[in-house]
């Protein structure tokens, strides 16, 4: 092991005169080659073909589309679902969005789960607290204009609606919570 | 869309719907990770790909030829606006340019550390009585020809995974910004008459094309007069569906999509923007 | 080129086409985006670097959080404090609102013409349960009972009594069932358990401690009597003051009656048999002293 250690490490040094050489010469070529093909063992793995049935236990096969409907459904969905539309809020407050409000100035796209892009963010270890709407295209100023007078009309803080239009991200922050006055005031427009 | 074309063109092309060009739910079959996780029966119009139910209006394209240097225009071909129209996120196509860049850089600098450097294991000279400065070895950090304190150590890897959403805003964002600009085509098909460089650089610059061109198929085989063309020119790249990528879309100045592969890449892009929940591996 | 009337994203692309070309050579990254470089260097951060004077600070020899410069800690001072003991080896019930599940409902991602269990509704991609976090199933809470109007045959692992009269208010059934740990694992992510080539597991038994729950039926639980059951319908509905509608009657009946065996894990599957889903197969064991376990 020792004299394996030695040859190897000759075989690694890079020598410059004649005798030298030619030992490091032989070191190399006597220094066994370790065969990297011994390390990959194909009878030990085994493919399902190959598998010795008699030493498995007994099992029957069955393609019954009758059983396989049962597994089918326990595949889930790839893409979200198409939801069902409502002439007026669904039970569980969810409104569908209206073809009118194509029209308008100003759109708020619903998020990829068809739910209304409001947000409530509370920012950490302060009281600063906010409303975000999202996904907004079009004149996004006038939206701000007219969601401000509606905050003003309906919420109890007549002047102190601190709104902030932000036209690169397509966003409006409101200070405070007026998620459901928000939420409703979109149900109005049919976003 | 279809609406602010005139009667006299509606004579002279066949504008294609924007659904039946998608063939969304026949590409889903074909394109999905693992046909196990898609269920098989994927039916009705899914809200996203309906041009009523968008406030973005579809983006008409020509569509053109490569079977003569002069440009003819075909038809019209109307594409996705969460694809071909976003907001171009320039900072997001940045991160991803140098995601690409250096997902898969090693830096393989290694410097020598004290106890690496070869020598130093004496003490140079007696602590006391030489009138020098106390020392414990002639490599350390202190000295000529010593170890590196806090040198590079080793090949560092530089590989992280962006985020998969960020990934596909990435490819959205280049679209848009190609389209945007003026640099995306959209051709019948590769075929070429002839082999010769020179058709595909004389059709370029008659079309004022950028000088570097990104021919785009779905399929990595694609018409062998193209491939022998572009071969021996460097800037003209040939590059299957799969292969699409924010680096090579901004790399090249024009992008030419055939048909078929803007459907192919409209339906993959809308399938990760509208899945329910991405596969744990590709996160 | 004209901007006026354009906003936001319309107003970017236009902004584009007037701009040079988006190259490699014109990107950068957002302000801030990059973190600044802790060591400070040059004038203004260098000398001391920010590390201060003497003390561990400057000598890289920082003392552990909680190190009181060597009298006794305060976080060491008390010996015990058992708030969270064994917590990790609870059993927990991630709550489903009434609301939610309508909202499901409503949104059409869970199909209310098939019975609904725990992998229906993980399924959906809005509702998690994680075996790992001790996670035994799913509790149906009854906030949204006023708003809930689907007519649902529901399978949860535990139901507060607001939330049982509103499905059945409906004329929909509930039924509360146990499963194991390696049960729901399975049932979560079934995908995952077959493409391991495991077979379907057999449902244990509920533990002492939960086994009053699932044998009760006021709490619907699926060892008790069927026509203890009944009469709990009942009682509830004089309780709580409605119409208990006649499910007999109803044209989903079929749907509604679905009960799953004790051992069972998904409808129309028995537990033993393996799904190879590339192949589209299912291998079912025909040893006896499979059989005997799975069926037994």
């Amino acid at each position: 092991m020792a004299a394996l250690q030695f040859l190897s490490r000759a075989a690694r040094t890079v020598v410059v005169g004649g005798t030298n050489r030619f030992t490091a010469l032989a070191a190399i070529n006597l220094a066994p080659k370790r065969n990297y093909a011994d390390d990959y063992k194909p009878d030990q793995s085994v493919m399902y073909d190959e598998l010795d049935q008699s030493t498995l236990p007994k099992f029957e096969t069955s393609n019954d589309p009758a059983e396989w409907q049962f597994v089918e459904r326990l595949i889930p969905l790839a893409l979200v679902p198409t939801p069902k539309s409502f002439t007026e809020p669904s039970p569980s407050g969810w409104t569908t969005p209206k073809k009118d409000a194509l029209k308008l100035p100003y759109f708020v796209s619903r998020t990829k789960n068809h739910m209304q892009p409001v947000y409530y963010r509370i920012k950490e270890r302060s009281l600063r607290h906010t409303t975000v709407i999202k996904n907004i295209d079009g004149d996004i100023w006038l939206m701000g204009e007219h969601l401000k007078d509606y905050l003003k009309r309906n919420t109890k803080k007549k002047d102190l609606i601190a709104l902030k239009v932000n036209e690169m991200n397509g966003t409006i922050s409101v200070r405070g919570d007026h998620v459901s006055w928000v939420k409703k005031w979109m149900d109005e427009k049919g976003f | 869309m279809l609406r602010l074309i005139s009667k006299k063109l509606l004579a002279t092309y066949s504008p294609i719907s924007p659904c039946a060009q998608c063939g969304l739910v026949q590409k889903l079959r074909s394109l999905s990770l693992d046909d196990n996780l898609l269920k098989a029966d994927i039916k009705g119009d899914y809200k996203f790909l309906d041009p009523d139910n968008h406030y973005q209006k579809f983006r008409q394209v020509w569509l053109e030829n490569l079977d003569t240097t002069q440009e003819k225009k075909l038809g019209i071909i109307s594409l996705h606006p969460e694809i071909f129209a976003t907001k171009p996120r320039v900072d997001i196509i940045h991160q991803n340019i140098t995601w690409q860049r250096l997902f898969r850089y090693i830096n393989y600098a290694c410097t020598k550390v004290t106890s690496e450097v070869r020598g130093g294991g004496r003490k140079p000279w007696p602590q006391k009585g030489m009138g020098k400065a106390r020392h414990g070895s002639i490599r350390s950090v202190l000295w000529r020809k010593g170890g590196r304190a806090h040198g590079p150590r080793g090949p560092k890897p530089y590989f992280y995974m962006l985020p998969h959403h960020i990934r596909v805003w990435g490819l959205v964002s280049a679209f848009s910004t190609k389209l945007a600009q003026d640099d995306l085509h959209i051709v019948k098909s590769l075929d070429i008459p002839t082999d010769d460089p020179e058709y595909v650089t004389q059709l370029v610059k008659e079309r004022n094309w950028g000088p570097s061109v990104l021919f785009i198929d779905v399929s990595d085989i694609m018409p062998l007069n193209l491939i022998t063309a572009t071969d021996s020119i460097k800037h003209i790249n040939c590059m299957p569906g799969y292969g699409l990528n924010v680096h090579s879309i901004l790399k090249h100045n024009t992008l030419v999509l055939t048909e078929d592969a803007a459907s192919w890449v409209q339906g993959k892009l809308l399938y990760h923007l509208n899945q329910i929940k991405p596969p744990e591996n590709i996160k | 080129m004209s901007f006026s009337g354009l906003h936001g994203r319309e107003l970017a692309l236009k902004m584009l086409q007037a701009l040079p070309r988006v190259s490699h050579a014109n990107l950068k990254p957002n302000p801030n985006f990059k973190p600044k470089n802790k060591r400070g260097r040059g004038q203004h951060g260098g000398d001391k670097h920010g590390a201060g004077n003497k003390g561990s600070g400057q000598r890289q020899n920082h003392m552990r959080l909680g190190y009181e410069t060597g009298n006794w800690p305060f976080y060491l001072r008390f010996g015990f404090e058992p708030y969270y003991k064994g917590h990790h080896l609870k059993r927990q019930y991630p709550p489903l609102t009434l609301h939610k599940l309508q909202m499901l409902i409503d949104t059409n991602r869970i199909d209310t013409s098939k019975p609904i269990d725990l992998t229906a509704l993980v399924n959906t991609g809005v509702v998690d349960c994680i075996p790992e976090r001790k996670h035994y199933g799913l509790n149906l809470t009854d906030a949204g009972a006023n708003v809930f109007k689907g007519k649902v045959n529901i399978e949860v692992q535990w139901a507060s009594e607001p939330a049982i009269a509103a499905i059945e208010r409906n004329g929909g059934t509930i039924t509360t069932t146990y499963y194991d740990l390696s049960s729901v694992q399975c049932a979560v992510d079934p995908v995952r358990w077959f493409s391991r080539a495991e077979p379907i597991p057999r449902r244990k038994l509920p533990l002492a401690d939960c086994l009053e729950y699932y044998s009760n039926p006021e709490n619907r639980g699926y060892l008790a009597d069927p026509e203890k059951i009944s009469q709990a319908r009942l009682a509830l509905a004089q309780k709580y003051g409605y119409e208990l509608p006649r499910i007999e009657d109803d044209p989903d009946y079929e749907m509604l009656i679905q009960r799953k065996d004790p051992r069972q894990l998904f409808y129309g599957l028995e537990p033993g048999w393996v799904v190879n889903l590339k192949d589209k197969l299912i291998f079912k064991p025909k040893e006896d002293y499979l059989l005997e376990y799975y069926r037994g």
